[in-house]
């Protein structure tokens, strides 16, 4: 993307201006990333966490809550979006913690209850493989909820943590979560059918219409094999994939879910049961972004972009993260 | 004695897991080394086949040792020679773990005798001799379930190795591999089921389907290298029950040389309150009809303990009324004087009540 230097001056006094919402993260927490959201201008970062690696938090001792702690003179723990207005105030960043998949209760949902006093505010459902909740977008064949997935979604609701589907669901499992919830649900982070057909991984029109009807936000990765099939996508795919979105479902339900992996460093072959090749790259050194948008420095380039593209300012600024919070505030309450 | 998951996984395969945990090793490699006769002082009859109960669940710690000790005692005072004792269902690694040593433990002080090789696998005593020094039972460990594995299918081979011989895919409800009987869905095996079913063919483990979905225990079926068991399911044409199987599921284990060990759990067998040993024989009598005597046995589940996980499963809350006459181990008999007044020979009645089970248990041990 070529952006004329009057235009980018203005998109970067634009983009400083909105509160930046990036809806779900991958990256490792590690000081490293807090100037590089600072750079990009991000107030607040959705991450992964209140898990040990891949596998359910079975102690207490999570190394996300030590490392808010730790760097407690630069972050907020999110939990309400009070906290990230005044995150905003103070000029630090706020880090929302989430899952990805919601098995990490076992067999127990009762579970979830401890989670979200730890600050869990969004769960994604099933991640690419079916689970005790339901079937994941890459399993050979799709199927709702299991019982425990239904007692899953309620509790969340229940509980006011965000209900994350599609994505990494498999579409009927999705579909199941709509019809056991009310209210507002989002898909943290995904990428349209439409333009990227043949990989499970991305979402179909129908859904992100039915996520947008109930009033939700879908955010949009810049995952490279996300956005094309083969070579390197640059942040002009990108921004098709979120003009696509708004086209379909209108700005006030589209927002960035970047899904990058800053910090995570890993080679090599990639385990074809949960990242199949139609889905992912299969070597780590192909899971790539757009280069302005390898990490977060390159987040007010989003915004040049949809200006250049003609989007009026109270778009933008919604696209780029009030969206996020109008759903985070509508289901975490005030 | 207990180990990380980690350290689990690094040591299984080298041998040296076992004797890490004080225990005697299992599975393929082991086999060799008990060899074709005795060994762990269970005596070989040859010719003579064993008798097997594929479902004695008393291996919780719940129970209480003592508990558990009265009621294998009663199984092989029944006549039993072997019984698949479940240590773990929905229990993940650490108490999957902690109950197989449990079991073990028991088992010395009992003098039980961990089965690792079918060579071992004895006949009873005659004459349904009284439990004492000459009355060994044979324990299989099993999981009805892999929530102690879930994507590490890796761990299978080291729980092999520690003696598990049986391994169901998943129980009533949705896992990693595949869909219960009681789920919201039917759905095949999932991509990771698939590579689990290979994983135990290829570890020696008996892969059990009896709370399987009805698709995924097919699509199980048809993957396995080795034919498999249902270690406590009746038929749903006798008893409409979701965790009894339908035509397509009794035809395929024909098909593939598969056992199907019928269950005396009340819930199962008809919808009486108190069954009768009659109700029993419905199912043995279709299924005798269905598929003959080469791919039946016996999982009796003399079990007491609540199986409810959610207020719609179709299961009543305990006590059980098991059915009159066949609510003990003791009631074998009853079984027994049945299968003679059915008609059928010596030689198939003995495959009826462990042989058939020997056989896919030898055929999956030991290919």
């Amino acid at each position: 993307m070529r952006v004329d230097p009057g235009l980018a001056a203005e998109a970067r006094q634009l983009h400083d201006t909105l509160l930046v919402v990036n809806g779900l993260d991958a990256s490792e927490l590690r000081s490293e990333l807090i100037p590089n959201l600072r750079a990009g201008g991000v107030t607040a970062n959705l991450v992964t966490g209140l898990r040990d690696g891949v596998r359910p938090l079975t102690t207490v001792a999570s190394p996300h809550l030590h490392f808010l702690r730790d760097h407690a003179d630069t972050l907020v723990h999110a939990t309400t979006v009070a906290d990230i207005r005044r995150a905003r105030r103070e000029g630090r960043t706020a880090i929302v913690l989430g899952w990805q998949r919601s098995d990490y209760v076992g067999e127990d949902v009762n579970r979830l209850l401890g989670f979200h006093r730890l600050g869990l505010r969004s769960a994604g459902l099933v991640y690419n493989v079916g689970n005790y909740v339901g079937s994941g977008c890459v399993d050979p064949e799709h199927g709702g909820l299991s019982h425990l997935g239904v007692e899953v979604v309620r509790e969340l609701q229940r509980l006011r943590i965000v209900v994350d589907i599609g994505g990494h669901c498999s579409e009927a499992t999705s579909f199941d979560a709509l019809e056991f919830t009310t209210g507002t649900v989002v898909c943290s982070h995904t990428n349209p059918r439409a333009l990227r057909p043949g990989n499970p991984r991305t979402m179909t029109d129908g859904l992100m219409r039915a996520i947008a009807d109930r009033g939700g936000v879908i955010g949009i990765t810049a995952f490279n094999f996300f956005l094309v099939p083969f070579g390197l996508a640059t942040i002009d795919d990108f921004l098709d994939h979120v003009e696509y979105v708004v086209d379909l479902v209108g700005p006030k339900h589209v927002g960035i879910g970047l899904d990058q992996i800053i910090g995570r460093v890993v080679m090599g072959p990639v385990d074809p049961r949960p990242f199949p090749p139609e889905a992912y790259p299969p070597r780590y050194e192909d899971w790539i972004y757009p280069d302005e948008l390898t990490d977060f420095s390159g987040v007010p380039l989003i915004t040049a972009g949809l200006l250049e593209r003609g989007h009026g300012d109270d778009d933008i600024a919604d696209i780029m993260g009030l969206n996020w919070l109008r759903v985070w505030e509508e289901v975490w309450g005030a | 004695m207990t180990i990380s998951r980690r350290a689990f996984l690094e040591l299984s395969g080298s041998g040296t897991l076992a004797s890490a945990l004080g225990v005697s090793a299992c599975g393929p490699d082991a086999v060799a080394q008990v060899g074709g006769a005795g060994g762990d002082g269970v005596v070989d009859v040859q010719g003579a086949a064993p008798v097997i109960d594929a479902s004695v669940p008393s291996g919780s710690p719940d129970r209480g040792g003592d508990a558990v000790g009265a009621h294998l005692a009663s199984v092989a005072a029944a006549g039993v020679s072997c019984a698949f004792v479940p240590v773990a269902t929905v229990e993940h690694f650490d108490a999957a773990l902690r109950n197989l040593l449990a079991l073990y433990a028991m088992a010395a002080e009992a003098d039980w005798d961990l089965v690792r090789a079918t060579s071992q696998l004895s006949a009873p005593p005659p004459g349904g001799v009284p439990p004492d020094e000459n009355n060994r039972l044979g324990v299989v460990p099993t999981f009805q379930g892999l929530q102690m594995v879930e994507q590490d299918i890796g761990l299978i081979r080291g729980f092999r190795e520690l003696g598990v011989g049986v391994m169901a895919i998943t129980h009533n409800w949705k896992n990693w591999n595949g869909d219960g009987c009681l789920e919201r869905t039917d759905l095949p095996l999932t991509g990771l089921g698939r590579l689990a079913v290979r994983e135990m063919n290829a570890a020696g483990v008996l892969i059990d389907l009896s709370r399987a979905g009805v698709r995924t225990s097919l699509s199980a079926i048809d993957e396995s290298g080795a034919p498999v068991v249902f270690t406590h399911s009746n038929a749903r044409a006798v008893h409409d029950h979701p965790a009894n199987l339908t035509a397509e599921q009794i035809d395929a284990c024909a098909r593939r040389g598969a056992v199907i060990a019928l269950s005396a759990f009340p819930a199962l067998v008809s919808g009486r309150p108190q069954p009768r040993l009659d109700d029993f024989l419905a199912h043995l009598d279709h299924l005798l009809d269905r598929v003959g005597p080469d791919h039946l046995g016996l999982g009796l589940d003399f079990d007491d303990r609540g199986r409810k996980r959610y207020a719609h499963d179709p299961f009543p809350d305990p006590p059980y009324a098991f059915p009159q006459g066949l609510s003990a181990p003791a009631d074998l008999d009853n079984v027994r004087e049945a299968l003679e007044d059915r008609g059928l020979s010596a030689s198939e009645r003995e495959r009826l009540l462990g042989g058939n089970l020997a056989r896919v248990l030898s055929e999956a041990w030991e290919g």
